[in-house]
């Protein structure tokens, strides 16, 4: 057959769609296709409990509401003084007015003195009825501050206590990790596995202790099925003999984790 | 305005311990440990009979267990006390020099002119004890009597059979006074000791191998002039010839049914790998290929043989599916591998290896692929795995001499076997 321009097109769909297919191909080896990594990582067995707390300061927040207070007392001051100061200028004036017309009006004058004493009276009670609302307020404020302060002091005292006892708690606990690793390194030490032992093959004994960290007892608790691997086990403990370390911890720690344990032999690292 | 805010992030991490401390105490995982060998004390067996004993029944068991590479027997000089039954046994004397195990017994007269025998084996720790037997033996029988505690001690304690009651059959040869070479097949236990002669020729033995029941050998002799295969009983010592035929016959495998012999013929011009049928004598044969075949032997399972084969170029050992009759290369590490032998469990593949020039016994774990070299010592061959596939036997060489070794198959113990002969060549390890 001849492959004339016609033909030709016929195969020019297919062999893009194939080009492009094999692009596809090519890129996703490219980029994503890598083999995953059979990293066999553990999980650390901590649970994390996470909590979080957010305060304000009671200082910061206590400075602000007096700051805000100061200035509207500083505005409020200079509004009053100017008020007085255009009252002063028109009582000058009336009193010019009044001088002129003092004689004729004198009996009037002294009736209008006092009616302005009465008024300016008046008008100081108003203010110290002012003042005294707004000293009341201020109180109240700062009540509700002391309060809110209180509180928050309590909120920061129990976060304290939480985190105190959770210091606690944690150096309890790197305790008895680092008593657990000693446990295991010299156990470890003195565990001599039989040649029937495989990986794989799990015991799980019960394990007493008295304080002065000696084994007081040990005994299956759920076997291999292989007596001499249980054995070793078992063995690998009474050799162990003695954690005399373990005197350092508390009785409360003593008591808590080494008095009576588990402990679960399970060989990883056997060639077999 | 400023806002300042402070953030006391608190994280509270509980671990497994603390997390179950409520529920559940403390669980301690053991994921490795040493593997030192057990100390065991073997303390001499009292004998209440007049004059001496013939053996020393506790020194053959601490032999017996310090070759298996698992032990390691306390120095009589280091016993505190020499304790024969269990109320002389103060478990703080033994606790003192470190033993974990502590094996007393004695020996008594028996009416019929035998022994009785009685041995315990304590465990120190625990103070109890975990075997105990009374047996009875001859006069000649008492090297059996101390293999077998062997046997039930190492059972007890590693969980493995024990192969001591086993024997071992190997080639020894001697230039005479004349100036010929003698060939001898000999038989002895599996320490060496009471060797005998199975068949003396002044031609070349070879390739001695075990039936499975252990009650035949066969091997390849040339006393004809020409290579021949032959069966010979052990206890009976009759004969059998199988036939023979053009070229080579050589390098006989016993199948593990016992019914059927592997072996190599040249007949057709190149060595190819042929079974024979024990009953009718009728041949198969394996392989077809330009290279050679040789070496064959079976898988415990008798489903495969492995062979070493030139047909990569370089001697290599292949495993030949009998079902299939598909080839599959097994070993890749080196240009020279060689007399390879599986294990009973099939997964180790034990084979002569030589790296830099020099021939050494090597293992190969078929399941993780990788191969480890057991000897250290030039010449190394003819590798032959205990029964209980704890260790290997081999021929190699030392002071300028033939002669037989042993090595475990962690490679940690190896031991030279006594002979009281010229050169050793090709041991066999006997079955159960």
């Amino acid at each position: 057959m001849r492959l004339t321009g016609k033909g030709l097109k016929i195969y020019l769909v297919p062999a893009v769609q194939a080009l492009l297919l094999h692009l596809l191909v090519l890129l996703l080896f490219l980029s994503g296709w890598e083999a995953k990594s059979n990293n066999d990582v553990k999980p650390l067995p901590n649970i994390v409990k996470a909590r979080v707390l957010t305060m304000e300061d009671p200082i910061a927040a206590r400075k602000k509401k007096e700051e805000a207070e100061r200035k509207a007392a500083a505005k409020r001051a200079a509004e009053k003084k100017k008020a007085v100061q255009t009252k002063q200028k028109k009582e000058q004036e009336k009193r010019k007015k009044a001088e002129a017309k003092r004689k004729a009006e004198h009996k009037k004058l002294a009736e209008r003195k006092l009616v302005e004493a009465k008024k300016k009276k008046a008008e100081q009670q108003r203010k110290q009825e002012q003042a005294k609302r707004l000293k009341e307020k201020q109180q109240r404020e700062k009540q509700l501050a002391e309060q809110f302060q209180r509180e928050q002091e309590l909120e920061m005292a129990r976060s304290l206590d939480e985190e105190s006892q959770f210091l606690e708690s944690q150096s309890d606990m790197g305790a008895v990790m680092s008593y657990v690793a000693l446990i295991q390194s010299r156990v470890i030490k003195n565990w001599h596995r039989p040649l029937s032992a495989r990986n794989g093959m799990q015991v799980l004994l019960m394990i007493h202790l008295v304080p002065t960290g000696e084994v007081n007892n040990v005994y299956v608790l759920k076997g291999s099925g292989n007596a001499a691997f249980d054995r070793s086990a078992v063995q690998a403990v009474q050799r162990a003999d003695k954690f005399e370390e373990l005197q350092k911890l508390s009785p409360r720690q003593f008591d808590a984790n080494f008095r009576q344990f588990k402990m679960l032999f399970k060989p990883e690292d056997l060639i077999r | 305005m400023i806002r300042k805010g402070v953030g006391i992030v608190l994280i509270l991490l509980g671990s497994i311990i603390f997390g179950q401390q409520a529920a559940a105490e403390l669980t301690i995982e053991i994921a490795k440990g040493v593997d030192n060998p057990t100390r065991i004390a073997v303390v001499p067996f009292g004998w209440k009979g007049l004059g001496g004993l013939p053996e020393d029944i506790a020194q053959i068991v601490s032999a017996d267990l310090l070759r298996s590479g698992q032990f390691v027997a306390l120095d009589r000089g280091d016993m505190l006390s020499l304790p024969q039954q269990r109320k002389e046994v103060f478990f703080r004397d033994w606790r003192v020099v470190k033993q974990e195990y502590l094996l007393v017994g004695s020996v008594s007269p028996s009416v019929n002119g035998g022994y009785r025998i009685q041995y315990e084996l304590y465990d120190v720790y625990k103070q109890t004890r975990v075997l105990g037997e009374i047996v009875t033996g001859g006069l000649n029988t008492l090297r059996d009597v101390a293999h077998r505690i062997s046997d039930k001690v190492y059972k007890e304690i590693t969980g493995v059979e024990g192969s001591f009651s086993t024997r071992i059959v190997y080639v020894t040869v001697n230039r005479q006074v004349d100036g010929h070479d003698l060939f001898r097949l000999q038989m002895a236990d599996a320490d060496g000791y009471r060797a005998q002669t199975i068949l003396e020729s002044k031609e070349p033995i070879l390739s001695p191998d075990w039936s499975p029941d252990g009650k035949k050998v066969a091997y390849v002799s040339f006393e004809s002039r020409r290579p021949a295969v032959y069966i010979q009983d052990l206890v009976t010592g009759q004969r059998e010839k199988l036939p023979t035929y053009r070229g080579l016959n050589s390098a006989p495998s016993w199948a593990p049914n016992g019914k059927k012999l592997a072996m190599v013929l040249s007949r057709d011009g190149n060595a190819e790998l042929y079974t024979v049928d024990l009953a009718t004598k009728a041949l198969t044969r394996l392989t077809n290929h330009f290279g050679i075949d040789t070496e064959p032997s079976w898988a415990p399972d008798g489903k495969s043989l492995v062979f070493t084969s030139s047909r990569g170029g370089k001697p290599q050992i292949y495993r030949l599916t009998l079902a299939t009759g598909k080839v599959q290369r097994l070993t890749f590490e080196g240009d020279y591998n060689a007399r390879g032998r599986l294990s009973k469990d099939g997964r180790f593949l034990v084979m002569v290896h030589r790296r830099n020039g020099v021939f050494h016994i090597a293992v190969q774990d078929l399941k993780r692929g990788d191969l480890h070299i057991l000897t250290e010592t030039k010449l190394d061959e003819s590798p032959s795995i205990a029964p209980n596939g704890s260790m290997v036997i081999y021929a190699t060489n030392y002071q300028n001499k033939g002669i037989l070794a042993a090595v475990s198959v962690d490679g940690r113990v190896k031991f030279r076997l006594p002979s009281k002969f010229g050169e050793v060549r090709e041991p066999a390890w006997s079955p159960f």
